[in-house]
């Protein structure tokens, strides 16, 4: 009974020990040359990240927000876009967009009470626009004080991803939509919306000042018949479709990107398709075959058409980005977090 | 993890202390009734964890998966309190868990699993589980395990009256009451529950900048039901008995601590109706089991940001089960028993999202036929061999075997062996095949194969009674169903069979009781060891092969010591869980998200008063006694120490 009591004592007491706080990490980045990459994590698990790859030195930096800030990015990074020494970091399911600088990836100011909030778009040194995907308006804000100016009503509209063309914003209705919404950036309001097959996600603008939408299809259910993806591409002076490439039945293709010359859009269908703007059809094959591996992302570097394409393996651990040449030749891969959802290359 | 270490060599010491208590006293005194004669021939061979009377007692005021997680070794996976829980048996899946009442199934056709929270202990008058293969004696689908609740009628008593009341921190209120009346052949019992909470509890954020102390918002509830029985006792044998069960709750559904968007209406409400009519006739070598009965369940969710006017989602699933179960047991001798049964049961689902129309309609038919033979060679001992074949959705399943063995390994020393393997499978949910967008009508069955060996001992050792149980377990689980991002990149996710998922661990239970000067001592623990991983990565770049499977711990450890002198009982209860990996390949760093090992600790202070056929009980706990922060889900803050107060009084007229 002695030794029982004891035990039960020296059990008692045996829990006080505490974990040990975590050190600050203090980057210098070569922001000017690096890439950093947006890892959304897993929805509802709050373990959204931010890397950084440097193509000269092959070094990456992995969890840089939450070891510079002892503090989580929030649930689902969606993107990060860059203005002057600061980043802009979309954190979807978080509500908010947090500020650091590029450098040091410093915290350094943070935009809260957005609802589902999925990317940004400058329009000036002073405004900016924030899409979301549960809201119908864009949120104004000023990148310089990182306060929330003002609305853009969408009459109904969601919005995702935006590219500007002139005075205008072009930007895609993604989830339930079938148009392009313009805006009036000096008037802040909706000037027209376009109609295009179901669900615009992507766009892009290319040489010709044309606007490429990628539509991701619908697929069956008890309101809508099966919808495979299609590649539009719209002429913003007279905001029609000039042309629209249809994907075979049951294909769904995702993410659009375009070459540093603006003349070839890359997208994922089982593997990466290359495909120049003026041709007449889709490519019969993928350029990189996708194989076993699982493409999550893509992107292609703005000035050395490198392409960069993220494989989830299962969605659940640290991703493998795969560096190709722009012939297709595997020049480096290496590890980043959870789901990379977004490359930003300068 | 020290922690755990240290729970663990605890149990072991107190195996040295009983055994060395032997040599010292020589006084080893085995019960005179033996080992497997205490056990029906049904149950022989079978893996069960009973929750003890103090335990259950205990545990009046909360619902099935505190009184599961705090008393056995199955994992509950909760989000935190009054929200959703689900329970992982040896590892394996929310719906690898059958739930059954009074033999009836309340897994959601739809989801596949029970929601453990909404299911309070007071509806109950037994529990127990069945691990591993050893639930295919009372069905198919439980790759982990079941959960069995059982209602009996009190012939013993005329009259019965019951209260509880009790309140405690961040605004929680429960009331429970039983009436129960009749007399020989009629029985009433009628019982009713209101538990609800603000549930605005205080924590320290670490998920925003700055970090800052915080409290939970979004997230009270209110749960209420009323459980409704009658049981008739015929002439000859027969006892018919009808339960109606209706209950409702409304659950406010908070954020990640890292939210910091606007603020948003985020809830929901179930509700649902359980009936059942439930005849048993037993005669000379000839018992006959049957019941009918349905299980309907309404849940709304809602999700709505009202500074922006705008809702996300707005949807609504009924889901209705008509099942029906015929159970023929014959004795043909001392020595060989059989079991037969057959059930039919009818399941409709229907889902809508209210904001866009769109959603599905499908139905289930599924029937079942198993006949279990049971041994008893010798009074040392017993086993079985079952068969069990099913159909649904117009798809045959072949036979699936099982078999078990009890050996009492001495005669004068009660050690028991008991052993079992089967074949289980698991058919997708309606969900996993029919939701849109995601489902896949192509899935296959998860199936696999389960097996352990258990050593059980029951002793009474001087003024020592202990009993001891140790398992070892092994499965393994093929075509593991799991929802992921599509690969087509649309912005749903969807089903598909990823894994085969090998689980092999240790369970360890012991309970323990002393009377020494007038003081009387229960004491009882569990301990398991998980190991459970996905063995299908193939690819090299895939590093999750042969690592834990993400949010099961390989520790979890609970004891339990109590001291009653007077009717004055204290209590202390302790629960660890181990490292929880949040990522399938296992991967922690300083900035890598792990769940931290934690220990909980619970100290109740209770007085009982009795006055001829009137006894109230005054009970004062602290939970999280020490105050500890901690995570059961990533980013979802937990209470620290918090205090319940609750009263009850109960009259019983013999």
């Amino acid at each position: 009974m002695k030794h029982l009591l004891k035990i039960a004592f020296l059990l008692l007491f045996a829990w006080s020990c505490s974990d040990e706080p975590v050190e600050t990490v203090y980057f210098d980045l070569d922001a000017e040359n690096g890439i950093f990459i947006a890892c959304e994590g897993n929805f509802m698990y709050g373990n959204g990240s931010l890397s950084f790859y440097h193509p000269g030195t092959k070094k990456v930096t992995n969890q840089l927000f939450y070891a510079r800030n002892n503090a989580p990015l929030g649930d689902v990074v969606q993107s990060v876009v860059r203005r002057g020494n600061l980043l802009f970091i979309v954190v979807n399911n978080s509500g908010k967009v947090v500020v650091v600088d590029a450098k040091t990836v410093e915290f350094k100011g943070i935009i809260t009470g957005l609802t589902s909030p999925r990317y940004i778009h400058f329009v000036s040194d002073e405004k900016a626009y924030i899409s979301d995907l549960y809201a119908d308006h864009i949120t104004i804000f000023n990148p310089k004080t990182f306060e929330i100016t003002g609305r853009v009503e969408l009459n109904g509209h969601t919005s995702e991803q935006m590219v500007q063309v002139g005075k205008f914003v072009y930007v895609s209705h993604w989830v339930n939509g079938e148009h392009i919404l313009v805006i009036d950036t000096e008037r802040d309001e909706l000037a027209d919306a376009i109609k295009v097959p179901a669900q615009p996600k992507d766009l892009k603008v290319d040489k010709n000042g044309k606007i490429w939408a990628l539509c991701g299809g619908n697929y069956e259910n008890s309101i809508v018949d099966e919808q495979p993806s299609a590649l539009v591409r719209i002429d913003p002076e007279t905001r029609t479709m000039e042309q629209i490439y249809r994907f075979s039945e049951g294909i769904f293709s995702s993410i659009l990107e375009m070459n540093a010359a603006r003349d070839t859009v890359f997208f994922l269908n089982n593997g990466v398709s290359k495909m120049a703007v003026d041709s007449r059809r889709l490519p019969e094959s993928a350029f990189i075959p996708e194989g076993e591996r699982l493409f999550y992302n893509l992107s292609v570097h703005p000035e050395t058409d490198e392409i960069y394409i993220s494989d989830a393996i299962d969605y659940t651990q640290n991703a493998v980005v795969y560096r190709f040449s722009p012939n297709a030749t595997l020049t480096d891969s290496f590890k980043v977090g959870i789901n990379p959802s977004c490359f930003l290359f300068r | 993890m020290n922690r755990l270490k240290l729970f663990v060599l605890f149990a072991f010491v107190m195996l040295f202390v009983s055994s060395n208590g032997q040599s010292i006293s020589d006084t080893v005194r085995i019960k005179e009734v033996q080992v497997l004669a205490k056990r029906k021939v049904e149950e022989a061979g079978l893996k069960i964890t009973r929750p003890d009377s103090l335990q259950r007692v205990s545990s009046l005021t909360i619902d099935l998966s505190e009184l599961i997680s705090e008393y056995s070794p199955v994992f509950i996976k909760s989000y935190g309190r009054g929200s959703a829980a689900t329970a992982s048996f040896r590892g394996t899946a929310a719906t690898h868990t059958q739930v059954l009442w009074n033999g009836m199934n309340l897994n959601s056709p739809m989801r596949g699993f029970a929601d453990l929270s909404l299911l309070p202990v007071f509806f109950t008058d037994e529990i127990y589980l069945l691990h591993g293969g050893s639930s295919m004696t009372k069905g198919s689908g439980a790759l982990g395990g079941s959960v069995h609740l059982e209602n009996t009628p009190d012939w013993s008593s005329d009259f019965g009256l019951e209260g509880l009341m009790e309140t405690g921190s961040f605004q929680s209120r429960k009331g429970f009451f039983r009436l129960q009346l009749g007399g020989f052949r009629l029985q009433s019992s009628t019982r009713i529950f209101y538990d609800g909470s603000e549930n605005n509890y205080p924590f320290y954020n670490s998920g925003i900048l700055p970090h800052k102390s915080d409290t939970l918002k979004n997230a009270g509830y209110w749960k209420a039901g009323i459980l409704q029985e009658f049981y008739l006792r015929h002439l000859d044998n027969q006892f018919s008995s009808v339960r109606l069960w209706f209950q409702k709750s409304d659950r406010n559904l908070p954020q990640l601590m890292s939210y910091q968007g606007s603020e948003r209406d985020e809830d929901q409400k179930d509700e649902q109706f359980r009936a059942q009519y439930d005849w048993k006739k037993y005669s000379d070598g000839l018992n006959y089991h049957f019941f009918s009965g349905v299980n309907a369940t309404w849940l709304d969710y809602y999700r709505a940001t009202p500074a922006f006017q705008f809702v996300n989602e707005d949807s609504r699933s009924k889901e209705f089960s008509f099942m029906n179960h015929l159970r023929v047991f014959r004795k043909f001798d001392e020595k060989n028993y059989a079991t037969f049964t057959i059930d039919a049961n009818y399941h409709q689902v229907e889902a809508v999202d209210k904001k866009t129309g769109n959603g599905y309609k499908k139905d289930r038919l599924e029937t079942s036929l198993m006949l279990n033979m049971h041994f008893k060679p010798s009074d040392r001992v017993a086993g079985f061999v079952l068969v069990r074949s099913e159909n649904y959705d117009k798809k045959v399943v072949p036979l699936i075997p099982s078999l078990g063995i009890e050996w009492q390994l001495f005669r004068r020393f009660p050690v028991v062996m008991r052993s079992n393997v089967a074949r289980n499978y698991h058919k997708p949910t309606l969900n996993d095949l029919y939701w849109l967008p995601g489902g896949n009508p192509d899935l296959l069955p998860e199936d696999g194969y389960t097996g352990d060996v258990s050593l059980a001992g029951d002793f009474l050792v001087g003024i020592w009674s202990l009993k001891n149980e140790l398992t070892g377990f092994v499965s393994k689980i093929e075509n593991w169903i799991t929802w992921q991002p599509a690969a087509n990149g649309a912005y749903y996710w969807e089903a598909n069979n990823v894994k085969d998922v090998l689980s092999r661990g240790v369970e360890y239970q012991f309970t323990a009781s002393l009377n020494w000067n007038k003081i009387q001592f229960n004491s009882g623990g569990n301990y398991s060891f998980t190991a459970t991983s996905n063995i299908d990565a193939a690819r090299s770049a895939d590093q999750s092969r042969g690592k834990q499977l993400i949010y099961i711990p390989k520790h979890k450890g609970g004891f339990y010591a109590s001291a009653t002198w007077q009717k004055i009982t204290v209590k202390y209860d302790l629960n660890g869980i181990g490292k929880r990996y949040t990522k399938s390949n296992n991967q922690e760093s300083d900035f890598e998200q792990v769940l931290n090992p934690y220990w909980l600790s619970k100290l109740s202070l209770n007085k009982q008063l009795e006055l001829d056929d009137f006894s109230a009980n005054l009970k004062f706990t602290v939970d999280n006694l020490f105050d500890q922060t901690y995570q059961s889900i990533l980013w979802r803050p937990m209470p620290g120490r918090f205090y319940t107060f609750s009263v009850a009084l109960k009259y019983r007229k013999p």
